[in-house]
Order: C-alpha cells, then structure tokens, then sequence
C-alpha cells in the first residue's frame, strides 16, 4: 500500500507530480514539498536510524533541525553524503537514502547487542580501561572503537558539486520569518533601508505555515499570505529561503548557507549588516522518561507540522504527554482533524514509567503519584516538556563577562536578554509563547531597529511580556534508560554519575558524557540537561550556566565554505614579465610561494641535472641570462632620502654617489638579519632599493610603517616599482661584451661601467632600461631592468645579440647552485631569522659609525658572542665524496644508532660542475676559528657519515675578480 | 534608543575603519601588532628591550597598527578591546589618538 | 579506586554510582609547601609528578575555573616532537617518551594513539629543510624518516598527491610516535592521581593577590582565603602575565585567538596525523569520527576566544587540498583558545627575579604535546628550587641577553608565529 499515513487532503504539498525515491533499497513515494522524513511518516516507514552508542532503533523525533534520530546518508550523483537529518534532507526525484551505522539492516542490527553491556558501558568508560596491554589502546580497542563509532561513512571519491562564495550587505538583517521575522520584515517595507530575510526552510512562514492561531484577527496561514503579498512588493526586501545563518560573528558579519540556488550546490553568504534582529523561534523540548526514545515517539508540536504542513498522520493511535494546557488543546486539535485516535492522555501527577516496542512504540506505562499503574496500547507518543528559544545565535558573541543566556524561571528556559546590543532577539526566539505576542514584538523591534538606524521616530511601547508556561511533570527513576542527549545515548543515569565523579560543572559534564557533542548539537538536550544538573545537585538552574555556543547552528558543509577557491585557484599564480616567451624557449617552471619561476631551460634529451649543469657551466665560462624580476623593488626620494636609508640599513652609505650600488643588509629592530637587497643612487636625493623576493610585501610595509607612523618628519616618498620592470640579469665573463651588443646609450667599457654602479638609459635607442653591476654569481654580470612590457623583446635580444658569445638562459636551480659555490646568501638557509651579520661573514658590512634599526639589540651578549654559529664553507676530504645535503656537523664519525650532539648543520650542499667535486655551506658553532678542522657531515637519514674540511664559504674567485674583467 | 544599539563602529559597518577609505573588511589589512613607540635608534639597549620586548601590557583595550594593504596603503592606528573587539577612534600614521 | 575492567564491572553491577570523585574534597590549610596556580595540563601535571617523583604533596594547585578549562581542553590533541631547535624538541620528545606510559602510570586511558604524524613539504627546499630537522631528530635518537611520495601514499591514501595542485608535495616528515591524545583525559587523569597522592586542588578560586615580603614569595589572597608558602608557580598560560604584574615582572608575551573545528563524525577515514604546510592547515581523526582541524592562529592580538571566520575559510582551503573529498563532509562545531605567544614564539619557564616565585608559560598553542615533560621538569625545579638542565633556555631573561628560541626565524611578532 502507498503512502497509507498520508492523509488524503491539505498540506503544502504538491499532489499532481509524485517523487519516487529510495530507502535501504525500497522504493516509495512523496510529493513535492516532502522532506524526507515526512515522505518515510507518510510511508508508514517507523525505524530510520540506529543511535550512536547503544544502537537503539530510532525513528523520527522532530520535524527541524534539533532531529537527533533520523540520520541517514543520502546518495548525490554518485556521492554519498553522511549524516544528514531525515527531516533537513528536502524530497527530490530519485533520491536514493538509506539508514547509517547499522549492520546488517536497521531493522536487524548486530550493533543492538551493546545493548546487552549497557551497564558498563555508561559514561566515560573507556577512560577506566583499555590500558593493559600497555600498547593494547592503539593496536587493539581503538581500531575496533573507531570501527563502531563513527556515525555515517564518507566517501573519498571526487567532489563534482559547484560550491561559491558572496557577499551582501544590509542595514537590517532579519533571520527567521515566523511570525516575529514576517512582522519586522512588514514594519520594515519601504522605510529607505536595506533588509534581509533570510529562512532556512524552503518556503518563508514559519509555523504561521501549520500552526491554528491568529495574528490581526485572522488566521495565521491567511496572515502569513498577505505579508508575504506585501513584503514581494516592497522595494528594499530581500527574502532569501533555504538560506541557515549559522554563524554570528563580530562587527555585525553573519554567516549563511543558501542551498540549490543559481546553479550552484550551495553558496556561503558573508553578509554585514548594521542592525541584527534575530527572530529564530523555538524548538520543543521532550519530556524524559525511561525509554523515551523509541521510534513513535515524536515532538508534539512536530507532530502538528506533519500533519498540517505535510499532510502525514505519524501514527494511528496516539498518547499525549504535553504539559502545557494551550499545547495540549492545539495537539488534541489536529490529531483530531488528522482522523487519529488519542487513546490517551499524562494525567497532572502522572508520570511515564516504561514504554514498549521494539521497533515501534506499541505501549506506554503511566505511574501516579499514588502508585497506581495503567498501561496504554499506542504507537504514538506527543511529547512536550516546553519551548527552548532558539537563542544560539544570540549566544555566539557573549557579553564581556559569563554566559550570554540567562535561565529565566518565568520562562522555564534559557532565554537571550532581551536589551543586548549589537544583537536583538523577538518571538518566540526570545520566550514568547502565543503568534499575537510574536507579530506584536517582531514589529516593535523592527521598529525599535528602524529608529537606530537613523529613520523616523517611533512611540515608545513596551515590548510583550514573557507568560509563565505549566509546571512540567515528574520524572521517574527506572531501571530502563531515559535519555537526555537522544543522539549520543546520554542518560539520566549518565549525568548522575558524571555528577558523582565530579564532572558536574556544565562544561566538564559535556566533555564527561559528550552530552550535546553531536551532530543536533544538543538541540533538545541541553536545556533538559541543566534542569536534570538542578535536580541532581540542588543547584538553581540559572546558576549552572550553560558551555559557550559555537557556530554553526547547525552543520555546514566544507565545500560550501571554500567555494570555488580549490584547485589552482585558491591563492593567485603571479607569472614574471617573462613568462611567456620562457615557455616558448622551453624552460620548466616550478612553483615557489606566489610566483612561478623558471627552473631551468633543457635542451632536447637533457634530464634536469645535466640541463643544470650546463647552465651552469656556461655562466662561468661564457655568458647566461636569468630572470630576477621577482625581487622587491622600492623608489625613494626626498630631500631626507638618505637619511632614511642609513637608518633601515646597516651599512654605511656616507659615501654613496649618483651612479653607485651597494651591496646592503637590513637587520630587524632586534638585530637579527631581516632581509639583504641593493641600494642604487640614480640622482640627487633619488634611489632605488631592492630586496628579495621572498620579503617584498613585509619590507614594503615595514618602510611605510616607519615613514607613516615612526618618522612623519622625513621628507620621504617611496613608490613600490616592483612590477614595473623586468629585470634579467647577464652573467659571465662574456656579459660586458653582450651588453655592449645590445647598443645601450651608455658607455660600458671597464672604466666607464666598473663593479657596483648603475646606468640609466636606452637600449637601441628604443627600449628604456636599467643597469645595475650586480652579481649573485660571482661572475661579471649585469641585471638589465626595462619596463615590463618590454621582457620579450628583451630576452629576444638577448638570445640574438648573445649567440655569438654562447648565451645560456638559466633558471633557479643554476642560479642557486652558483650563489652556493660563491658562498652568497640566501634567505631561508643563511638568513633565516636566527643569525646576525656577523655570523655571516659580513661584520664589515655593520657599521659602528651610525645607529641604525636593529643597532642597539644587536649589542646584546649573546649575539656578540664570537663563538656562535657562523658561515663556513665544507670539502668532502676525498674529493670523491658527496657531502649529503641537510647534514650535520658533528666531532666524531656516526654509526646507526649512535646519540650525537652536531655543533653545525649544513645550509646547503650541492655537486658543484665548477669544481667538479661536491661543496658545502655550513653555520658551524665557532665555525670562523675552526678553518681546516675536520668533522663529520652527518646523515642518518642517508646513513652517510663523511670526513669533511672547514673551509672559506666561497669556493670561486675568491679574491672577487671576475666582476671588475 | 541609544545609538550603540548598532553595531559598534557601525556607522562604518565593518571591522576596520580606515580613515582614507571607510570600513573595511579586516581581510584588506595586515596586522602590524601594538603601538609601539620606537625609541631613538642610537637609545640603549635596555630601551630598545623595553620597548620591543616589554610593551606587552595586560590592558584590555590597545592601540594598534594595522596597515591597509588593500586599499589606500595607509598605516592607520586604532584602538581596539581585545575581548570585545569594539573599536573606537581611527587615525591615519603616527596622529595620536583621540584618549 | 583503581580503574580496570573488573572494577568497571563489579561497578556496572551497582548502577555506575558508587565511583568516587576524581578530586577529593579538601580541608584547604593555610600553608602549603609549594602552591601551583593553574590547574590546565601543565599544572596537574607538576602536581603529579612532584608527589610521584620527588614524595612532595603538600601543594595546593587554584584555579579560576575548571581543571583543564584552558587550552587543554580546546587543543586539536596532537602530539609530535620534530621541531628543529634543539630546546623545543628535547622537551617534546621527553614527553613522547613520557605519554607512552602515562596512561598506566595514571591509571586513567588517555588514548595515546601514536598513529603517525605526516609532515607535508611542498618543494624541494622545502623538503631539504626537513631532513635537516629529521636528521638532527635521529641524532639525537628520535625514529623520523622523510618518505617520497609513493611512501606517502602508501600511508595516507586519501591525500591527494596530484603533480598539478596548487602547491604539489614533493615529500614528507613522517615520525611515527607522533599522533594524538585525548586531550580533557590529561588533565582529569593528573588531577585524579595527583588528589589521590593528597595534594590539594581548588576549582572556581581565583588567585587575587601576591604576597612578597623582602623580595620573596610568601602566599597567596583567594577568595577563599590568604594560603602561605615559600614556592609559588603560575602555570596559567594567559592569565600568567597579570599575575606577574603583580609581583612587578613583565611577561613579553601577548595573547593571539587559535581556532580550530571538527566535521560530524565518520567512520575512519583518516589514520595518520597530517600537516599541510603551504600556509598552516593539520587534520586527524577523533576516535569518534569526526575530523578535527586546525591551522594558523588569526594574526592578531585578541582574548576574546573567538576569531574571525575567515581564518576558518583559510585553514579549510587549504585542507581541501590534502583532501579535496573533505568539501562533502560537514563542519560540526568550531572553537577558539587563547594562546599565549612569547617575542620569539617559545615558552617563558623558570625563576623570576623575586625569590620562590617561578612561572610557566608562553606555550601558544604548542602546549599540550609537551604537557608531562614539562610537569616533570617543574616538578624537579619547584622540589629542588633550582631550574633544571632542559628548562634553562626557555629563562625569561633570553630575550634581554639575545638568547632567543626562534624556531621559525619569526622575530618579536608573537602575532606571527
């Protein structure tokens, strides 16, 4: 039979086009409109789930969010997607669903024999044992607990779904549109500002949608139509539907997930809004009795939704437990109108003792206070205990001290305050109870927003009063389990030892017993929680607190928070001016931090090593060219340019001229090294620095930071010119000829253009450029600047005009391999934020004649200590040897196993095509006093141990000739 | 109503009011800690240590740099509460702040 | 009452109601040999092992809060020791040693998992640097090895290993007793066994005042009461600096909000701890099931134990390209703590300038791995009153003599590290 509970008239559902779907393996029907859980009710389907610990059947308790039941997993081309709520999956064409953590059926589920070991199995037990054998935990229990934990499966196939991220801003931002949202939706039409609406379900009302109540003397449903009617009219209201806000964060940023929309699976909304008005309602809270999770026993107010919202009878004879007197009737209502027999109802002074069924509810047991028994053949329970506020959102951002959420004894619940800027909260979101009351607050409030935000006046009217709810009924102290948390399996019984063991405050009690750790998030747990914590202890309610709220609301998918930001695209790929006309030349690229660099440039048939060490080869016997574009470039000027450089820089630049460079370092305000770079005077009170590439932006804003905020009197300006030239560097002992080839307007004999100078000009009376005599490599070289639109035409010039002389172009391998046999820095390896000037090498780069950043830490005893460890260079002392890179320098040879204390470790290692054997750098403790000595370069990783010679770190020239040929 | 009824700082709407080009969101800043007077550069030691090292005070609200790389490539200084994050008063550079 | 099946059982018997408190209730005395303020992990833990290792229980341990309140309860839980400088990873690789007993030591399951921890390089500088640390690891006789990418993916299938990502993995760090460890069971195992040696421990009592008289400690103002003693430790992460006030020392370190979040629980996925290193994002998996991230800290000064949403969407982006079918699964719940991070990203621990007072702290958020080395060594410095051979680097005094303990080459920025 189809769709037997599903009742033949009413409902938001659409009736002319039935969905097929799945459920293990069965075929059903719905109709659009249908969540999941309302097509399995109306499919007469009554075990959905299996519960986390205890493998308990469950069905579906809830009609929202809260659900901590029904988990299923669901099937989205050809993705299985864990965990979801039954009731928050919607009813689409082909869904395939099926029950989770249960074998071999939800239905028959091994799992159920736990059940057998419950009693030991109460809270905590895993931490009083599982500790013999010592390694047991690891290799033995966690494997099987891991195996039974877990709820869901996930599936690691690829993600095919489309994900985005947007962004909006508004002045107001209403979340929810019940009938408190609707109403300050409705205040707030065509007043001149922005707003937002956002509702997480498929369609906008609230429980206007299925609840009897009346708001301006008419129905609510009718109601809801006509400000709906209004509000789509409006010019200045956004409704945004299937949109959860989730998140609450600082500064008025809210968080939302709008599912299925604009082609896209989901997108994250990052909305800013000045005026917040939180109108999230409330969610029902079940009573607790032993046995209260048996599938058939539902929310009473869900119960409700499912009848009048879906159509659907959840069961055929019911059982009212409902302690409110206005639940009670409005329940007694529509079970009536649903055709569904009450067969019974929890007298006052009456409490539940048992239920029955396995899986199914067919029984309750009631108990009163005289001890008198009855027993009710049912196979549906409506439970309610009360309203929890959905108040987390209002919690998310607590007030400086304590909780945010107070427990108000009026209201029997936490309830957010309601004067609590910059959040506000109305309806029942704040303890209201009737929809007159959360029409009439919602407009107050929205009212109260309009003012704040600057519109017109509003008469002061005081907002609606919260009503005391019943008193809730007795609880009853049986054998069987009641359960707090439904979906981690915490009992009473779970909070009363949690209580004796001495994790009784509210925050080591959730840790204790994972009471609200799943994926409800604890919905219709916790406040339950704390009134079971107030009866254990003797405590007042308001007094126990309650843990800090976390986003999100309720669980949001990863990809959506990523968006389309995956792949290649999450951070930016920056291409240097050459890119192209590199790739043209065959070079191989790799990545490195933002940029892509050439690598290196292989000939046909060459591997990457002996591409390289050609590159190399031809760098120190003819000519090579290499892009240097990626280092910072900054363009100083002013009349107290120089000033400003002699206090970033160590050096001494006394003495620097228009047309000179120098070589300089810049320490950190602590005096250790920072970053090393370039300083060219192109004029009068006008230069150019450089630094590398790796610390361009945190130079570029230390100089600004200096300039704007520590020196505003220094008549400085800085322009960051780093993307404006293309730089290539010529290096070799053929480069001066290949300049010259290149007709720059300047004269570039040796005289004329020696070591250390810049030139200013043409190339080819065409293309401006730049000169620096720079060398990294330690050969004669010149790094060419030009605009950097002239890169191709450059290198092309380059590659022509340089034929004759055996132009190479090279990349990052070559370049670093040459810097290393010339013992040049590099930042990461020599300079990487431990080591001083000194310890390079480069004492007489610091000057003593000037203060400068860094000058007066640098003073300090242990970076003055002139045994700390400094730059050496390492020979293998058979030259055959390879030095194995990220060694360490220790006294004595290693064998496996031996325990070594290394007073050095290598910087770099590489086989040097220059010398033809392998080369070393190296910080060695005392390392400038130990020249000769030999150690160790010490392995394990390799198990290499090799017998290596202190030497100087620069294996080439090292009188630095080359670069005045 | 009182006009912290809205989001602190709110006029502006978002975390970090730059001066030059309104609020901003914090994602178009870098963070450029406490303010910290540097002391002068031939100062002593002791000084420089002080300064750099033991400025860290355990006040709850701070003046601090934050430079607007995303935008007008201003340093500006606020004064920010580390536990509420309201922020008050913006300037550009080295002003001083409104007390 | 030892904890151990039978007793588990023979308590089942009784309804699970017969266990007794894991902290003993205490007649609070007015003076205590030595007094701990902070009962996070590391507190606990000096209690414990000043009573087990040195016969000393005459210490009261205070704190604000809850035991474990702090970063002990809010850490992503893993434990490793590959950290390059030889003071950082002494401390934590003592601690490996340590948390491979400690559960029976304790006698309370602290589900030390040693499942692995997967250190991803993303160049091939990168993994050079690595093995520097690796082979300085094995020098100093830790088990490490740097695995290619095969190896990875023999280990860890699920990272994707594709040549073309954003930031490919050209190899990895990988030190198998690195893993995890439930991070609330440390400080309720310490303080079970610390109460049950007879050392005191006050919950909910915050330390208002310092007593020093001719520059030396001599007690405490609670609410509760003044409480004397000649040896006081702070042991309070963040809120060790205003105590320090109080005795005239500066701390020169700040407070920066660390996030971090898990998924809704899974059936295993994941096996190994791993670490994406192309800005910071690290993944495990919770015995439960859910997967638990984290990454850098936000950047900024804060003590609001929230952050911003947008370092969260970082750390996530950055997961996605260990493991791009994580878009699938569902964030459950994100968190921050607060972390207290020094001028060179190290810890302060030691004696101050006013004689019996010692502090500990400035672990940041790399605290919890280290928690009973660092337990046993202040319990040798508060039992002997000097500072032991492994703390000594971390002495305040490093940062005005230049001895600092920089293992990232950050600088005084505590925002950065």
């Amino acid at each position: 039979m189809i769709q037997v509970q599903r009742l033949p008239t009413g409902g938001l559902i659409d009736r002319e086009a039935t969905l097929y779907f799945s459920f293990n393996g069965r075929l059903l029907e719905g109709y659009p409109g249908d969540s999941l859980a309302s097509a399995l009710l109306a499919n007469n389907i009554s075990t959905v789930a299996r519960s986390f610990k205890y493998h308990r059947a469950r069905g579906i308790l809830s009609a929202g969010l809260e659900e901590p039941n029904a988990l299923v997993s669901c099937i989205y081309n050809g993705v299985i997607v864990p965990n979801l709520k039954a009731t928050e999956v919607r009813l689409e064409k082909g869904l395939v669903a099926y029950s989770q953590n249960c074998w071999p059926s939800v239905k028959l589920d091994f799992g159920a024999l736990l059940q057998s070991a419950a009693a030991l199995l109460s809270a905590g037990f895993y931490y009083k044992t599982f500790m013999w054998p010592p390694r047991g935990w690891h290799q033995l229990y966690e494997k099987m607990i891991r195996r039974i934990a877990g709820q869901g499966r996930a599936s690691t196939r690829v993600d095919s779904r489309l994900y985005d991220r947007r962004n909006a801003h508004c002045d107001l931002l209403i979340v929810g549109s019940g009938a408190a949202g609707l109403s300050a939706a409705l205040a707030a039409a065509d007043s001149g500002f922005s707003v937002m609406l956002l509702e997480q379900d498929s369609l906008p009302g609230g429980s206007t949608l299925w609840e009897s109540g009346e708001i301006d003397s008419m129905p609510a449903s009718r109601w809801c139509e006509q400000t709906l009617k209004t509000l789509m009219a409006s010019r200045n209201i956004r409704i945004k539907c299937n949109t959860l806000a989730f998140g609450h964060y600082d500064h008025g940023r809210v968080m939302a997930v709008e599912a299925a929309a604009d082609g896209v699976d989901s997108i994250s909304w990052r909305i800013r809004c000045r005026y917040l008005l939180l109108a999230c309602g409330a969610s029902e809270r079940p009573l607790i009795f032993p046995d209260n999770d048996r599938p058939g026993i539902m929310l009473a107010a869900s119960v409700r939704q499912y009848i009048h919202r879906y159509a659907v009878a959840p069961g055929r004879r019911a059982f009212l437990a409902v302690t409110d007197p206005a639940e009670l009737a409005a329940t007694r209502q529509s079970l009536q109108q649903a055709g569904i027999e009450i067969v019974a109802e929890l007298q006052p002074g009456e409490h539940i003792q048992s239920t029955r069924g396995r899986l199914r509810l067919t029984g309750v047991t009631c108990c009163d206070n005289g001890g008198a028994r009855r027993h009710i053949a049912c196979d549906l329970l409506c439970s309610s205990a009360g309203w929890n506020p959905n108040a987390q959102l209002a919690a998310q951002l607590p007030a400086q001290t304590g909780s945010s959420l107070q427990f108000d004894p009026v209201a029997n619940a936490l309830l957010p305050p309601t004067e609590s800027p910059p959040v506000f909260s109305c309806g029942a979101g704040r303890g209201l109870a009737s929809m007159t009351a959360c029409a009439r607050d919602g407009q107050l409030q929205a009212q109260r927003a309009l003012v704040a935000l600057g519109g017109q006046e509003y008469p002061d009217t005081p907002l609606p009063e919260i009503e005391s709810p019943a008193q809730r009924a007795g609880f009853h102290d049986g054998r069987d389990m009641a359960f707090v948390d439904l979906q981690n399996d915490v009992t009473r019984n779970d909070l009363e030892q949690a209580v004796d063991e001495g994790y009784g405050h509210v925050e080591l009690l959730k840790r204790y017993t994972t009471l609200g750790m799943g994926t409800d998030q604890g919905k219709t747990g916790w406040s339950n929680a704390i009134l079971e914590i107030s009866r254990i202890t003797g405590q007042d309610p308001g007094a126990i607190g309650h843990t800090t709220f976390r986003p999100p609301y309720s669980p949001v998918s990863l990809g959506t928070l990523v968006g389309a930001e995956i792949g290649q695209h999450m951070t930016p790929l920056r291409h240097t001016p050459f890119h192209r006309v590199f790739t043209t030349a065959g070079c191989v690229f790799q990545t490195s931090g933002d940029w892509l660099y050439s690598r290196y440039f292989p000939q046909p048939g060459e591997t990457m090593s002996t591409a390289i060490r050609r590159e190399v080869l031809a760098v120190r016997a003819a000519v090579g060219c290499v892009d240097m574009s990626t280092l910072g470039k900054v363009d100083v000027r002013g009349r107290d340019a120089l000033e400003f450089l002699q206090r970033i820089y160590c050096n001494n630049l006394d003495s620097i001229q228009p047309g000179q460079l120098r070589y300089v370092l810049m320490l950190r305000e602590d005096g250790l090294l920072f970053d090393d770079g370039t300083v060219s005077q192109l004029d009068d009170h006008h230069y150019l620095v450089t630094m590398t590439t790796a610390n361009t932006m945190a130079v570029w804003r230390w100089l600004n930071k200096l300039l704007q905020v520590h020196w505003p009197g220094l008549d400085v300006q800085l322009t960051s010119v780093s993307d404006h030239w293309a730089s290539l560097a010529i290096a070799g002992p053929q480069s001066r000829k290949l300049l010259k080839a290149l007709n720059p307007s300047f004269a570039c004999d040796r005289s004329s253009f020696p070591f250390a100078r810049v030139r200013q000009g043409e190339l080819d009376g065409q293309i401006p450029c730049r000169v620096f005599s720079i060398s990294f490599s330690g050969e004669l070289s010149y790094e060419i600047n030009v605009p950097a639109g002239f890169a191709s035409t450059l290198f092309q010039r380059v590659i022509e005009q340089g034929k004759e002389f055996g132009i190479t172009p090279y990349g990052l391998e070559a370049l670093d391999i040459l810097r290393i046999e010339k013992g040049h820095l590099s930042i990461g390896t020599e300079i990487d934020g431990r080591t001083t000037a000194a310890d390079l090498g480069l004492e007489r780069m610091v000057s003593t004649r000037k203060s400068f950043i860094g000058s007066s830490l640098l003073q300090r005893p242990q970076l003055q200590r002139d045994d700390r460890r400094q730059l050496v260079g390492l020979l293998a002392l058979e030259d055959h040897y390879p030095i194995p890179p990220a060694a360490h320098l220790c006294d004595q040879p290693w064998e496996p196993g031996s325990i070594l204390a290394p007073q050095g470790s290598l910087t770099a290692a590489i086989d040097s095509p220059t010398l033809g054997r392998s080369i070393a750098l190296a910080l060695l403790h005392n390392g400038q006093r130990r020249l000769d000595e030999t150690l160790w370069a010490v392995s394990p990783l390799t198990r290499q141990s090799v017998a290596v010679r202190v030497t100087s770190p620069c294996f080439v020239d090292i009188e630095g000739r080359r670069v005045h040929e | 109503m009182p006009a912290s009824a809205l989001i602190p700082g709110a006029i502006d709407m978002l975390l970090i009011p730059c001066p030059n080009c309104g609020p901003r969101d914090e994602s178009e800043f870098d963070y450029g800690g406490p303010a910290i007077a540097l002391p002068a550069l031939e100062a002593l030691t002791s000084d420089w240590h002080q300064a750099l090292h033991l400025s860290s005070t355990t006040d709850q609200r701070v003046d601090e740099h934050w430079y607007h790389g995303a935008g007008c490539e201003c340093w500006i200084r606020i004064r920010r509460d580390l536990v509420t994050h309201e922020i008050n008063d913006a300037a550009t550079g080295g002003d001083e702040v409104d007390a | 009452m030892k904890y151990s099946a039978t007793t588990l059982l023979s308590q089942a018997l009784r309804g699970q109601r017969k266990w007794p408190a894991i902290i003993a209730p205490a007649q609070l005395k007015q003076h205590y040999d030595a007094i701990i303020v902070g009962a996070g992990g590391h507190g606990l833990a000096s209690a414990h092992y000043l009573a087990e290792n040195h016969g000393m229980s005459d210490v009261l341990v205070l704190d604000s809060g809850w035991i474990g309140g702090g970063n002990t309860a809010r850490n992503t839980t893993i434990v490793r020791s590959d950290y390059l400088l030889q003071p950082s990873f002494a401390l934590k690789n003592f601690a490996l040693k340590l948390w491979a007993q400690l559960s029976q030591e304790l006698n309370f399951n602290l589900m030390y998992s040693p499942r692995g921890y997967i250190d991803l390089a993303h160049s091939d500088g990168e993994l050079e640097h690595f093995m520097l640390r690796a082979n300085a690891m094995h020098l100093a006789g830790a088990d490490v090895s740097i695995l290619n990418r095969n190896e990875i993916a023999e280990r860890e299938p699920a990272i994707d290993l594709d040549p073309q990502a954003r930031f490919p993995v050209s190899g990895a760090l990988f030190q198998p007793e690195g893993g995890v460890v439930r991070h609330d069971a440390v400080a309720w195992g310490f303080a079970r066994s610390a109460s049950a040696k007879g050392i005191h421990i006050q919950q909910n009592c915050a330390v208002t005042g310092l007593t020093i008289k001719a520059n030396r400690v001599t007690g405490v103002s609670t609410p509760l009461g003044e409480f004397a003693t000649e040896k006081l430790l702070i042991c309070a992460a963040g809120a060790t600096a205003p105590l320090a006030e109080l005795a005239g020392i500066r701390l020169p370190m700040q407070m920066i909000n660390v996030q971090a979040f898990v998924t809704e629980p899974v059936k295993p996925i994941l096996d190994c701890v791993v670490n994406y290193n192309a800005g910071l994002s690290y993944i495990s998996q919770s015995d439960k099931g859910e997967l638990v991230l984290g990454g850098a800290t936000d950047g900024y000064l804060s003590r609001a134990r929230r952050g911003s949403f947008a370092r969260i969407e970082d750390t996530l982006a950055r997961a996605l390209q260990m493991f791009p079918w994580l878009s699938q699964l569902r964030m459950l719940r994100h968190w921050s703590g607060s972390a207290d991070i020094p001028m060179d990203g190290n810890a302060i621990v030691g004696a101050t300038a006013v004689n019996g007072l010692f502090v500990n702290c400035g672990w940041g958020y790399a605290g919890f791995k280290a928690t009973p080395a660092v337990g046993w060594h202040l319990a040798e410095l508060l039992a002997s009153g000097t500072v032991p051979e492994t703390l000594r680097p971390f002495a305040l005094e490093r940062f005005a003599e230049g001895a600092l303990i920089d293992d990232a080459g950050i600088g005084p920025y505590p925002w950065r590290h």
